[in-house]
Protein backbone atom coordinates (compact mmCIF):
# COMPACT_ATOMS: atom_id res chain seq x y z
CA UNK A 1 0.00 0.00 0.00
CA UNK A 2 2.93 2.31 -0.56
CA UNK A 3 1.04 3.99 -3.40
CA UNK A 4 -1.62 5.21 -1.01
CA UNK A 5 1.10 6.53 1.29
CA UNK A 6 2.61 8.48 -1.62
CA UNK A 7 -0.76 10.08 -2.45
CA UNK A 8 -1.34 10.90 1.23
CA UNK A 9 2.03 12.62 1.36
CA UNK A 10 1.21 14.59 -1.79
CA UNK A 11 -2.04 15.78 -0.22
CA UNK A 12 -0.28 16.75 3.00
CA UNK A 13 2.40 18.74 1.20
CA UNK A 14 -0.18 20.47 -0.98
CA UNK A 15 -1.56 21.91 2.24
CA UNK A 16 1.89 23.39 2.88
CA UNK A 17 1.93 24.82 -0.65
CA UNK A 18 -1.44 26.42 0.06
CA UNK A 19 0.22 28.31 2.90
CA UNK A 20 2.39 30.09 0.30
CA UNK A 21 -0.47 31.91 -1.38
CA UNK A 22 0.39 35.34 -0.01
CA UNK A 23 3.89 35.00 -1.47
CA UNK A 24 2.36 33.71 -4.71
CA UNK A 25 0.32 36.92 -4.91
CA UNK A 26 3.50 38.99 -4.57
CA UNK A 27 5.12 36.97 -7.34
CA UNK A 28 2.10 37.41 -9.60
CA UNK A 29 2.05 41.17 -9.00
CA UNK A 30 5.76 41.44 -9.63
CA UNK A 31 5.51 39.51 -12.92
CA UNK A 32 2.50 41.41 -14.24
CA UNK A 33 4.10 44.76 -13.36
CA UNK A 34 7.29 43.72 -15.13
CA UNK A 35 5.46 42.55 -18.27
CA UNK A 36 3.40 45.74 -18.47
CA UNK A 37 6.68 47.68 -18.19
CA UNK A 38 7.95 45.75 -21.25
CA UNK A 39 10.26 43.55 -19.22
CA UNK A 40 10.78 39.86 -19.89
CA UNK A 41 10.07 36.82 -17.71
CA UNK A 42 12.65 34.02 -17.88
CA UNK A 43 12.29 30.52 -16.50
CA UNK A 44 15.06 28.09 -15.64
CA UNK A 45 15.09 24.62 -14.10
CA UNK A 46 18.20 22.48 -14.51
CA UNK A 47 16.09 19.32 -14.56
CA UNK A 48 13.70 20.74 -17.14
CA UNK A 49 10.54 20.11 -15.15
CA UNK A 50 9.17 23.63 -14.64
CA UNK A 51 10.71 25.09 -17.77
CA UNK A 52 8.80 22.57 -19.87
CA UNK A 53 5.63 23.25 -17.95
CA UNK A 54 5.54 27.04 -18.09
CA UNK A 55 6.97 27.81 -21.52
CA UNK A 56 4.67 27.48 -24.53
CA UNK A 57 2.45 24.99 -22.73
CA UNK A 58 -1.18 24.55 -23.71
CA UNK A 59 -3.50 26.10 -21.10
CA UNK A 60 -0.59 28.28 -20.04
CA UNK A 61 0.50 31.88 -20.63
CA UNK A 62 2.57 33.15 -23.54
CA UNK A 63 4.70 35.49 -21.45
CA UNK A 64 7.33 33.03 -20.17
CA UNK A 65 10.58 32.37 -22.03
CA UNK A 66 13.57 30.09 -21.57
CA UNK A 67 16.59 31.43 -19.71
CA UNK A 68 18.82 28.82 -21.33
CA UNK A 69 17.78 29.85 -24.84
CA UNK A 70 17.68 33.63 -24.34
CA UNK A 71 20.00 34.35 -21.41
CA UNK A 72 21.95 36.96 -23.35
CA UNK A 73 18.81 39.07 -23.86
CA UNK A 74 18.16 39.42 -20.12
CA UNK A 75 18.23 43.02 -18.94
CA UNK A 76 17.52 45.43 -16.11
CA UNK A 77 14.31 44.65 -14.18
CA UNK A 78 13.57 41.47 -16.11
CA UNK A 79 12.51 38.58 -13.88
CA UNK A 80 14.06 35.13 -13.55
CA UNK A 81 11.95 32.32 -12.13
CA UNK A 82 14.29 29.59 -10.93
CA UNK A 83 12.98 26.21 -9.87
CA UNK A 84 15.31 24.00 -7.82
CA UNK A 85 14.98 20.66 -6.07
CA UNK A 86 17.81 21.25 -3.61
CA UNK A 87 18.30 24.26 -1.35
CA UNK A 88 21.90 25.09 -2.13
CA UNK A 89 23.26 23.67 -5.38
CA UNK A 90 26.08 25.85 -6.62
CA UNK A 91 24.94 25.71 -10.25
CA UNK A 92 21.61 27.26 -9.25
CA UNK A 93 23.33 29.90 -7.13
CA UNK A 94 25.60 30.74 -10.07
CA UNK A 95 22.53 31.27 -12.30
CA UNK A 96 21.02 33.58 -9.68
CA UNK A 97 24.23 35.58 -9.32
CA UNK A 98 24.56 35.88 -13.09
CA UNK A 99 20.96 37.07 -13.49
CA UNK A 100 21.36 39.49 -10.60
CA UNK A 101 24.47 40.93 -12.25
CA UNK A 102 22.35 41.57 -15.36
CA UNK A 103 19.88 43.55 -13.24
CA UNK A 104 17.13 40.92 -13.03
CA UNK A 105 14.84 40.27 -10.10
CA UNK A 106 14.72 36.71 -8.83
CA UNK A 107 11.75 34.52 -7.94
CA UNK A 108 12.67 31.06 -6.66
CA UNK A 109 10.64 27.89 -6.19
CA UNK A 110 12.75 25.63 -3.99
CA UNK A 111 13.34 24.27 -0.51
CA UNK A 112 14.36 26.82 2.11
CA UNK A 113 18.09 27.56 2.09
CA UNK A 114 20.74 29.65 0.35
CA UNK A 115 18.81 29.64 -2.95
CA UNK A 116 15.59 30.94 -1.39
CA UNK A 117 17.56 33.45 0.67
CA UNK A 118 19.15 34.83 -2.50
CA UNK A 119 15.71 35.54 -4.03
CA UNK A 120 13.62 38.69 -4.08
CA UNK A 121 10.56 36.51 -3.73
CA UNK A 122 10.97 32.95 -2.43
CA UNK A 123 8.32 30.27 -2.79
CA UNK A 124 9.11 27.34 -0.52
CA UNK A 125 8.02 23.91 -1.77
CA UNK A 126 8.04 22.17 1.60
CA UNK A 127 9.59 21.82 5.00
CA UNK A 128 11.59 18.64 4.39
CA UNK A 129 13.61 16.95 1.65
CA UNK A 130 11.07 16.20 -1.06
CA UNK A 131 13.32 14.37 -3.50
CA UNK A 132 12.85 10.96 -1.94
CA UNK A 133 9.81 10.69 0.26
CA UNK A 134 9.21 6.93 0.22
CA UNK A 135 10.98 4.29 2.25
CA UNK A 136 10.95 0.50 1.96
CA UNK A 137 12.59 -1.82 4.50
CA UNK A 138 15.63 -3.44 2.96
CA UNK A 139 16.44 -0.51 0.67
CA UNK A 140 19.04 1.83 2.16
CA UNK A 141 17.99 4.82 0.12
CA UNK A 142 14.57 6.44 0.11
CA UNK A 143 13.04 7.21 -3.29
CA UNK A 144 10.18 8.82 -5.27
CA UNK A 145 10.21 12.63 -5.33
CA UNK A 146 7.38 15.04 -4.67
CA UNK A 147 9.47 18.11 -5.44
CA UNK A 148 8.63 18.23 -9.16
CA UNK A 149 4.91 17.99 -8.50
CA UNK A 150 4.96 20.66 -5.81
CA UNK A 151 7.20 22.99 -7.79
CA UNK A 152 4.84 22.61 -10.76
CA UNK A 153 1.81 23.41 -8.62
CA UNK A 154 3.58 26.49 -7.27
CA UNK A 155 4.60 27.54 -10.78
CA UNK A 156 1.00 27.30 -12.00
CA UNK A 157 -0.30 29.22 -9.00
CA UNK A 158 2.13 31.99 -9.93
CA UNK A 159 0.80 31.96 -13.51
CA UNK A 160 -2.75 32.01 -12.15
CA UNK A 161 -2.04 34.92 -9.85
CA UNK A 162 -0.29 36.82 -12.64
CA UNK A 163 -3.47 36.40 -14.67
CA UNK A 164 -5.56 37.61 -11.75
CA UNK A 165 -3.55 40.84 -11.54
CA UNK A 166 -3.91 41.39 -15.29
CA UNK A 167 -7.66 40.88 -15.03
CA UNK A 168 -7.89 43.35 -12.16
CA UNK A 169 -6.43 45.94 -14.56
CA UNK A 170 -8.89 45.07 -17.31
CA UNK A 171 -6.32 43.19 -19.37
CA UNK A 172 -6.19 39.55 -20.43
CA UNK A 173 -2.77 37.92 -20.84
CA UNK A 174 -2.33 35.82 -23.97
CA UNK A 175 -2.74 32.10 -23.39
CA UNK A 176 -2.41 28.93 -25.42
CA UNK A 177 -4.75 25.98 -25.75
CA UNK A 178 -4.15 22.41 -26.84
CA UNK A 179 -3.41 22.07 -30.55
CA UNK A 180 -5.58 18.95 -30.37
CA UNK A 181 -8.73 20.94 -29.54
CA UNK A 182 -11.07 21.82 -32.39
CA UNK A 183 -9.55 25.00 -33.98
CA UNK A 184 -6.65 24.76 -31.50
CA UNK A 185 -3.94 25.27 -34.13
CA UNK A 186 -5.61 28.37 -35.58
CA UNK A 187 -6.32 29.86 -32.15
CA UNK A 188 -2.71 29.32 -31.08
CA UNK A 189 -1.49 31.00 -34.23
CA UNK A 190 -3.70 33.99 -33.42
CA UNK A 191 -2.44 33.92 -29.83
CA UNK A 192 1.19 34.16 -30.93
CA UNK A 193 0.38 37.18 -33.09
CA UNK A 194 -1.54 38.78 -30.24
CA UNK A 195 1.35 38.24 -27.84
CA UNK A 196 3.85 39.80 -30.24
CA UNK A 197 1.54 42.74 -30.80
CA UNK A 198 0.63 43.42 -27.16
CA UNK A 199 3.68 42.12 -25.33
CA UNK A 200 1.49 40.18 -22.89
CA UNK B 1 -31.89 10.43 -21.21
CA UNK B 2 -33.97 8.90 -18.39
CA UNK B 3 -36.91 6.83 -19.69
CA UNK B 4 -40.20 5.96 -17.93
CA UNK B 5 -39.72 8.49 -15.16
CA UNK B 6 -41.47 7.41 -11.98
CA UNK B 7 -43.60 9.83 -9.99
CA UNK B 8 -41.09 9.75 -7.15
CA UNK B 9 -38.19 10.51 -9.57
CA UNK B 10 -40.22 13.31 -11.17
CA UNK B 11 -40.90 14.96 -7.79
CA UNK B 12 -37.27 14.54 -6.76
CA UNK B 13 -35.97 16.04 -10.01
CA UNK B 14 -38.33 19.00 -9.90
CA UNK B 15 -37.55 19.78 -6.27
CA UNK B 16 -33.80 19.67 -6.98
CA UNK B 17 -34.35 22.00 -9.95
CA UNK B 18 -36.38 24.34 -7.76
CA UNK B 19 -33.73 24.46 -5.07
CA UNK B 20 -31.06 25.08 -7.72
CA UNK B 21 -33.07 27.98 -9.18
CA UNK B 22 -33.49 29.52 -5.74
CA UNK B 23 -29.75 29.24 -5.17
CA UNK B 24 -28.97 30.75 -8.58
CA UNK B 25 -31.38 33.59 -7.97
CA UNK B 26 -29.80 34.40 -4.58
CA UNK B 27 -26.34 34.27 -6.13
CA UNK B 28 -27.29 36.65 -8.95
CA UNK B 29 -28.88 39.02 -6.46
CA UNK B 30 -25.74 39.08 -4.32
CA UNK B 31 -23.64 39.86 -7.41
CA UNK B 32 -25.90 42.75 -8.35
CA UNK B 33 -25.65 44.25 -4.88
CA UNK B 34 -21.87 44.22 -4.63
CA UNK B 35 -19.18 46.12 -6.45
CA UNK B 36 -17.04 43.38 -7.99
CA UNK B 37 -13.39 44.22 -7.33
CA UNK B 38 -10.15 42.26 -7.37
CA UNK B 39 -11.62 38.93 -6.38
CA UNK B 40 -9.95 36.62 -8.89
CA UNK B 41 -8.54 34.08 -6.48
CA UNK B 42 -7.22 31.97 -9.32
CA UNK B 43 -4.21 30.46 -7.52
CA UNK B 44 -6.40 29.09 -4.75
CA UNK B 45 -8.88 27.74 -7.30
CA UNK B 46 -6.02 25.94 -9.08
CA UNK B 47 -4.80 24.24 -5.90
CA UNK B 48 -8.34 23.22 -4.96
CA UNK B 49 -8.81 21.77 -8.44
CA UNK B 50 -5.63 19.71 -8.10
CA UNK B 51 -6.74 18.51 -4.67
CA UNK B 52 -10.10 17.42 -6.08
CA UNK B 53 -8.47 15.43 -8.88
CA UNK B 54 -6.05 13.76 -6.48
CA UNK B 55 -8.99 12.68 -4.36
CA UNK B 56 -10.58 11.11 -7.45
CA UNK B 57 -7.35 9.26 -8.24
CA UNK B 58 -7.28 7.98 -4.68
CA UNK B 59 -10.92 6.94 -4.66
CA UNK B 60 -11.28 5.56 -8.17
CA UNK B 61 -7.87 4.64 -9.60
CA UNK B 62 -5.77 3.31 -6.75
CA UNK B 63 -6.99 -0.26 -7.09
CA UNK B 64 -6.17 -0.18 -10.81
CA UNK B 65 -2.74 1.25 -10.06
CA UNK B 66 -2.18 -1.67 -7.68
CA UNK B 67 -3.41 -4.07 -10.36
CA UNK B 68 -0.98 -2.50 -12.85
CA UNK B 69 1.84 -2.82 -10.32
CA UNK B 70 0.97 -6.50 -10.02
CA UNK B 71 1.44 -6.93 -13.78
CA UNK B 72 4.80 -5.17 -13.64
CA UNK B 73 6.00 -7.23 -10.70
CA UNK B 74 5.04 -10.50 -12.39
CA UNK B 75 6.81 -9.41 -15.56
CA UNK B 76 9.99 -8.54 -13.67
CA UNK B 77 9.96 -11.71 -11.57
CA UNK B 78 9.70 -13.76 -14.77
CA UNK B 79 12.71 -12.01 -16.26
CA UNK B 80 10.83 -9.66 -18.55
CA UNK B 81 11.47 -5.97 -19.08
CA UNK B 82 9.58 -2.94 -17.77
CA UNK B 83 9.27 -0.06 -20.24
CA UNK B 84 7.84 3.43 -19.86
CA UNK B 85 7.02 5.88 -22.61
CA UNK B 86 5.46 8.96 -21.06
CA UNK B 87 5.46 12.05 -23.22
CA UNK B 88 3.72 15.37 -23.34
CA UNK B 89 1.53 15.44 -20.30
CA UNK B 90 4.01 13.92 -17.84
CA UNK B 91 6.30 16.47 -16.17
CA UNK B 92 9.30 16.27 -18.47
CA UNK B 93 12.50 15.66 -16.57
CA UNK B 94 10.91 13.32 -14.05
CA UNK B 95 12.04 10.28 -16.06
CA UNK B 96 15.64 11.44 -16.40
CA UNK B 97 18.08 8.92 -15.02
CA UNK B 98 19.74 11.62 -12.91
CA UNK B 99 16.44 12.85 -11.46
CA UNK B 100 16.98 12.79 -7.68
CA UNK B 101 14.84 10.03 -6.12
CA UNK B 102 14.12 8.26 -9.41
CA UNK B 103 14.42 4.51 -8.74
CA UNK B 104 15.00 3.92 -12.47
CA UNK B 105 12.75 0.89 -12.67
CA UNK B 106 11.76 1.45 -16.31
CA UNK B 107 13.62 1.28 -19.60
CA UNK B 108 12.69 4.53 -21.32
CA UNK B 109 14.37 3.98 -24.69
CA UNK B 110 13.51 1.69 -27.60
CA UNK B 111 10.00 0.90 -26.43
CA UNK B 112 9.40 -0.82 -29.77
CA UNK B 113 11.70 -3.61 -28.59
CA UNK B 114 9.10 -4.68 -26.03
CA UNK B 115 8.43 -8.39 -26.46
CA UNK B 116 5.94 -10.95 -25.23
CA UNK B 117 5.14 -10.59 -21.50
CA UNK B 118 7.14 -7.37 -21.15
CA UNK B 119 5.35 -4.52 -19.36
CA UNK B 120 4.81 -1.13 -20.99
CA UNK B 121 3.49 2.01 -19.33
CA UNK B 122 2.46 4.82 -21.63
CA UNK B 123 0.31 7.90 -21.98
CA UNK B 124 0.71 7.95 -25.76
CA UNK B 125 -1.34 5.03 -27.06
CA UNK B 126 -0.31 5.44 -30.70
CA UNK B 127 3.17 4.09 -29.82
CA UNK B 128 1.76 0.78 -28.56
CA UNK B 129 -0.50 -0.07 -31.49
CA UNK B 130 -0.15 -3.78 -32.15
CA UNK B 131 1.47 -4.52 -28.79
CA UNK B 132 -1.47 -6.57 -27.54
CA UNK B 133 -1.08 -8.90 -30.56
CA UNK B 134 2.54 -9.39 -29.43
CA UNK B 135 1.21 -10.20 -25.93
CA UNK B 136 2.97 -7.22 -24.36
CA UNK B 137 1.20 -6.04 -21.21
CA UNK B 138 0.19 -2.41 -21.69
CA UNK B 139 -0.91 0.02 -18.98
CA UNK B 140 -2.21 3.37 -20.18
CA UNK B 141 -2.56 6.68 -18.39
CA UNK B 142 -5.40 8.63 -19.96
CA UNK B 143 -4.56 12.11 -21.26
CA UNK B 144 -6.76 15.08 -22.08
CA UNK B 145 -5.76 14.97 -25.76
CA UNK B 146 -6.54 11.32 -26.55
CA UNK B 147 -10.05 9.91 -26.65
CA UNK B 148 -11.01 7.52 -23.91
CA UNK B 149 -14.31 6.21 -22.56
CA UNK B 150 -14.71 9.30 -20.34
CA UNK B 151 -14.09 11.93 -23.05
CA UNK B 152 -17.25 13.97 -23.65
CA UNK B 153 -18.81 13.16 -27.01
CA UNK B 154 -17.54 15.53 -29.70
CA UNK B 155 -14.96 17.21 -27.48
CA UNK B 156 -12.05 15.84 -29.51
CA UNK B 157 -13.86 15.53 -32.81
CA UNK B 158 -10.68 16.17 -34.80
CA UNK B 159 -8.79 13.39 -33.00
CA UNK B 160 -10.49 10.48 -34.73
CA UNK B 161 -12.10 7.53 -33.00
CA UNK B 162 -8.96 5.83 -31.64
CA UNK B 163 -9.28 5.27 -27.91
CA UNK B 164 -6.81 4.42 -25.20
CA UNK B 165 -8.97 1.45 -24.26
CA UNK B 166 -8.30 -0.01 -27.74
CA UNK B 167 -4.65 -0.71 -26.88
CA UNK B 168 -4.30 -0.94 -23.10
CA UNK B 169 -4.85 -3.93 -20.82
CA UNK B 170 -5.42 -1.56 -17.90
CA UNK B 171 -6.47 2.07 -18.23
CA UNK B 172 -5.80 4.45 -15.35
CA UNK B 173 -7.88 7.58 -15.78
CA UNK B 174 -6.24 10.88 -14.88
CA UNK B 175 -9.55 12.70 -14.24
CA UNK B 176 -8.16 15.85 -15.87
CA UNK B 177 -10.73 17.48 -18.18
CA UNK B 178 -10.12 17.32 -21.92
CA UNK B 179 -9.15 20.99 -21.90
CA UNK B 180 -6.28 20.19 -19.49
CA UNK B 181 -6.77 23.64 -17.94
CA UNK B 182 -8.83 23.56 -14.76
CA UNK B 183 -9.47 27.23 -13.94
CA UNK B 184 -12.15 29.27 -15.67
CA UNK B 185 -10.82 32.73 -16.41
CA UNK B 186 -12.93 35.75 -17.24
CA UNK B 187 -12.59 36.63 -20.92
CA UNK B 188 -10.91 33.36 -21.94
CA UNK B 189 -13.04 30.71 -23.65
CA UNK B 190 -11.13 27.63 -22.42
CA UNK B 191 -10.02 26.91 -18.85
CA UNK B 192 -6.40 27.75 -18.09
CA UNK B 193 -3.55 26.25 -16.04
CA UNK B 194 -3.08 22.59 -16.83
CA UNK B 195 -3.33 19.74 -14.36
CA UNK B 196 -2.07 16.82 -16.45
CA UNK B 197 1.64 17.27 -15.73
CA UNK B 198 1.09 17.28 -11.99
CA UNK B 199 -1.42 14.43 -12.05
CA UNK B 200 0.49 12.16 -14.43
CA UNK B 201 3.57 12.52 -12.27
CA UNK B 202 1.54 11.70 -9.18
CA UNK B 203 0.08 8.62 -10.89
CA UNK B 204 3.54 7.59 -12.10
CA UNK B 205 5.18 7.76 -8.67
CA UNK B 206 2.18 6.09 -7.04
CA UNK B 207 2.64 3.18 -9.43
CA UNK B 208 6.42 3.20 -8.95
CA UNK B 209 5.98 3.11 -5.15
CA UNK B 210 3.78 0.04 -5.43
CA UNK B 211 6.17 -1.74 -7.78
CA UNK B 212 9.31 -1.00 -5.73
CA UNK B 213 7.64 -2.10 -2.50
CA UNK B 214 6.40 -5.33 -4.01
CA UNK B 215 9.66 -6.21 -5.74
CA UNK B 216 11.66 -5.46 -2.58
CA UNK B 217 9.54 -8.07 -0.81
CA UNK B 218 10.79 -10.51 -3.46
CA UNK B 219 14.40 -9.42 -3.02
CA UNK B 220 14.58 -7.34 -6.22
CA UNK B 221 16.14 -3.89 -5.77
CA UNK B 222 16.83 -0.93 -8.04
CA UNK B 223 19.54 1.68 -8.38
CA UNK B 224 18.07 4.91 -7.01
CA UNK B 225 19.39 8.24 -8.35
Amino acid sequence: MLGLEYIDKAEKHLMFVSSQLETVKKAGKSISDAVLNKNKIFVVDRYGVIENELIGRSSGLALFQSYDDDEETMGQNDILILSAFYPAEQDDLDIINNARAQGAKIITISPEGPISKAADIALINGNEDLNDVMYVPGIDQSFCPLSGILNAVLAWTVAAETTAVFLSQGKIPTSYRGDYLPDGVDKNSEARKRYISLGY
Amino acid sequence: MKQNLSRRDFLYDTSIAGISMLGLSAFLQSCAEKEVGYTHDLAKIYIEGIQRIIKQIKDKELSKIQQAAGLAVQAKLHGNNLYAHLSGNMLQGELRKDRPGNPNIFITEDIQRAARDDFVLTNEPSVVRGFSERLVKVVGFSTPSINNNNTPVGALKNMGTFRLEDVADIVIYCHVPYTDGIVNVEGVDVPLFPASGVIHSLMYYTLVSEIVESLAQHGVYFNIS
